[in-house]
């Protein structure tokens, strides 16, 4: 019994240590703003968060998922102000549950598509279809059927017309590495010189220093790759919470966005 | 980087209180589990293992559903806010959901390797049942039991999916070390990722050292094996 009673004491001691006072409960304060957001944009929503924070007496609260996760969250139990997705299908999603605030979606941000290689490779590319002559072993990019960035991959290749009248995707045909997300397709190409990859501008601007850029999906030429945000309709605070998503579309914030590569969309 | 220890104060802390929740119930189940025969005894130790074989984001999403407001226990069903959602108290209903299958398989074969006959033979001599669970079939089954413990609390140390479904993973309240590598990985930054995996690295590695030290075999247990 003495090593139960030990044990029980090593637990005892760390509860005490570690003790509840780091956990503060639920946002009662009235100057609190609770944002859900995409975790690709951890990095970028916090600086932003924090040049608001700066200028106003609001304290932001974050919580970091994929947007599907977030999106069963909030239709299990709205406990935000804010979302903001990195899928119009997720943001749909969350809009036929009845969880967003009547007009107060709107598109914040888009990304684009490059192609990438590895820093010892010698490929080079001028247009877009400079990509069926290359003899690359393997294209790595999200899984086509489950991940967001490998779809969008796919429909642009299969819209870049080779000269022999075939798509692109064709050429792909048995070099494709499917990841199960877009930094794993990154890291491939990272690791080996014969492996290109397909992923997002942003993931290649955190990364810049690691992979070379050999070629960028002009937007007008590739898919639309949208970021939605709107406020949630059990919001206690929507004015503060429009205020900020006005603040989201302002230059300062859209400064902070274009360092990590994002592009403020243009029509809201 | 005050933040970094916050995170892994609470990650410890978190795992240490669901392995404590898990322990009680799962080791009491265990022990039926071993000890008796009853209908729908296999229904049950089948339920309990489920978490093993779902991924954890549907282990999560399941206990989302049931906490949901409008879910079973949600307020709306049950009148008054449990208020779990969102908070550590989630992380540790998720920890404890995802490491019961791994505390009770465990405590059930370490309560299945002691006699029955040596337990037997204690009621002979006038002891009761619950002095005879604590004297002589705890104590002897304590190995398996520990060993069931050190596996529940990894395996909470290590939990994301349920995790991140049932309580977010929110900086500064409910993130954990594996939410904030995750969150470090998504956002590209690979040196604050790293940072975070080899801490995570250092406390695993200190957290199970720690244990096997302190339940190192020792002589008054070595000469007590059943015969």
């Amino acid at each position: 019994m003495k090593k139960h009673l030990r044990l029980i004491a090593i637990f005892a001691l760390l509860t005490s240590v570690f003790g509840c006072g780091s956990q503060s409960e639920s946002g009662a304060d009235p100057a609190t703003l609770t944002l859900f957001v995409a975790a690709s944009l951890t990095d970028v929503i916090q600086a932003v968060g924090d040049a608001y924070e700066r200028d106003s007496s609001v304290h932001i609260v974050y919580n970091f998922a994929s947007s599907g996760a977030l999106a069963q969250q909030l239709l299990a139990a709205p406990r935000a102000d804010l979302f903001l997705s990195a899928s119009e299908r997720w943001m749909d999603e969350v809009e036929r549950g009845d969880r967003l605030l009547n007009g107060s979606r709107r598109t914040l941000l888009s990304n684009s598509l490059v192609v990438i290689a590895n820093n010892g490779s010698d490929y080079e590319m001028e247009v877009a279809r400079d990509l069926c002559e290359l003899s690359f072993a393997f294209l790595a990019t999200g899984d086509p059927d489950s991940v967001p960035a490998g779809r969008y991959a796919r429909q642009w290749l299969e819209s870049v017309g080779c000269p022999d009248g075939q798509g692109a995707w064709s050429k792909v045909d048995g070099r494709l590495s499917p990841t199960p997300d877009v930094r794993a397709a990154l890291a491939q190409v990272e690791g080996s010189f014969d492996v290109i990859g397909i992923v997002y501008r942003t993931d290649y601007i955190a990364r810049q220093r690691d992979v070379r850029l050999i070629h960028e999906v002009a937007a007008a030429d590739g898919p639309r790759i949208q970021y939605p945000a709107a406020i949630v309709n059990a919001t206690q605070r929507p004015t503060m919470a429009r205020d900020f998503l006005d603040f989201l579309s302002s230059p300062a914030a859209a400064a902070l966005f274009a360092e990590h590569g994002f592009t403020l969309a243009s029509d809201s | 980087m005050e933040t970094l220890w916050t995170v892994v104060g609470s990650t410890v802390l978190w795992a240490a209180l669901s392995t404590c929740v898990v322990m009680v119930p799962g080791g009491l189940l265990a022990y039926v589990l071993a000890r008796y025969e009853f209908t729908g005894k296999s229904v049950i130790s089948t339920l309990v293992s489920l978490p093993l074989v779902l991924p954890p984001t549907a282990v999560g999403y399941l206990l989302l559903r049931l906490l949901a407001d409008s879910g079973p226990l949600g307020r709306s069903t049950l009148g008054l806010d449990l208020d779990i959602l969102f908070t550590w108290k989630a992380v540790v209903v998720a920890c404890s959901v995802m490491s019961m299958p791994l505390v009770v398989r465990t405590a059930r074969v370490s309560f299945e390797e002691v006699n029955p006959r040596l337990e037997a033979m204690a009621r002979t001599l006038g002891y009761g049942p619950l002095r005879t669970f604590l004297t002589i079939t705890l104590p002897l089954a304590g190995r398996g039991l520990i060993a069931s413990m050190i596996l529940g609390f990894t395996r909470a140390m290590g939990e994301f999916g349920a995790t991140v479904t049932l309580a977010g993973n929110i900086p500064g309240r409910t993130q954990t070390l594996s939410s904030a590598i995750f969150s470090a990985h998504s956002a590209g930054n690979w040196e604050r990722g790293n940072v975070l995996l080899v801490v995570a690295l250092v406390v695993g590695f200190a957290a199970i050292f720690l244990t096997e030290w302190l339940t190192r075999p020792r002589a008054e247990l070595a000469g007590g094996k059943k015969s």
